[in-house]
């Protein structure tokens, strides 16, 4: 995760201003959720949340320079996660609404039901 | 790292801490993996059943979790930090800001637990079960708090665990027994930490914003 850096003071101020910054973009995020968007609402809450997972990621925990193993491990857990959302979405676009017809009454069943 | 102690299966002590943090990130992996399921769930879900989801959301407490969102946002950064004091052979100041990461995860454990209460107060459980589903009966409510209760309290499991394990590790800087040619370690746990928040960025939005 973290190298040791050439100017420690450097990394500190950094850490602290993308800390400072995540909270400007939480904030952000809790004004827009007063204010109605519509479908738009949940789109701009993930993107800004996105935004927020990235500078976690990259800065936190300095994804850029990890070695190409540990980078190739996280990536792939990554393709699994788009497949499983690529799937799902195909599964939820391709259902369709079925009526389910009750099966009709058998002769016996019929005369049963007719009978007081 | 040559000249550091490391364990006798190692060649050195860069290669076991090239393996110990390749595995942490394939670990990691899989806890994002099993988060995937709950995500997954969430957006079937609420693609079948918008009205339910938008009233779930709407009842959700937005004071606690967005109160919780800037504490795990600021125990990211302190634990961040503190490992930027052990790089500089600040033990102190790393203890420090590992003692006030544990602190804010705590804070956000009894809020969460606050919140909770209150949950089964308005007669709100997990399974639909409860008064507040009688009173509210909309298809696909009881699923969004089912799943509510499910993707959170498993998160905050993870955090009671990120907790012990940055206890540990606290204690093990105070010791000296991780220092700053084993700063792996520590890195690993810092790891584990951001992971947490990496989830929590995402529930919040999902559970309580939008």
């Amino acid at each position: 995760m973290s190298t040791a850096s050439s100017n420690p003071r450097a990394a500190l101020s950094r850490t602290l201003r993308t800390g400072a910054l995540l909270l400007v973009l939480a904030g952000l995020s809790y004004g827009f959720s007063f204010v109605e968007f519509g479908r738009l609402s949940l789109v701009i809450a993930l993107a800004i949340a996105a935004l927020k997972a990235l500078l976690v990621l990259f800065v936190f925990m300095q994804f850029g320079a990890l070695p190409a193993s540990a980078r190739l491990g996280a990536l792939s857990a990554l393709f699994m996660l788009f497949l499983l959302a690529s799937l799902m979405a195909v599964d939820i676009a391709s259902r369709t609404a079925v009526q389910v017809q009750e099966p009709a009454p058998s002769a016996a069943e019929a005369q049963a039901i007719s009978q007081p | 790292m040559n000249g550091v102690a490391h364990a006798p299966h190692f060649e050195s002590a860069e290669r076991q801490a090239h393996a110990a943090r390749l595995g942490m990130w394939v670990f990691l992996s899989s806890e994002l993996l099993l988060f995937a399921g709950l995500f997954a769930l969430y957006a079937a879900g609420r693609v079948e059943n918008p009205a339910a989801f938008r009233a779930g959301v709407e009842h959700a407490s937005k004071t606690i979790g967005s109160t919780n969102t800037a504490i795990l946002l600021a125990s990211s950064t302190s634990v961040a930090a503190s490992l930027e004091f052990l790089q500089q052979k600040q033990r102190r100041a790393c203890v420090l800001a590992l003692s006030l990461t544990m602190l804010l995860g705590a804070g956000f454990l009894a809020l969460k637990l606050y919140e909770y209460a209150g949950h089964f107060g308005d007669g709100i459980f997990p399974g639909g079960n409860g008064s507040y589903f009688a009173e509210h009966p909309i298809h696909g409510l009881a699923l969004f708090w089912t799943l509510y209760f499910v993707s959170t309290g498993l998160h905050a499991i993870h955090v009671t665990v990120g907790l012990i394990i940055l206890g540990l590790s606290a204690r093990s800087v105070a010791r000296g027994s991780i220092d700053e040619t084993r700063a792996y370690v520590l890195e690993n746990a810092a790891l584990y930490w951001h992971l947490i928040d990496l989830i929590w960025i995402f529930l919040w939005p999902l559970y309580y914003l939008a």
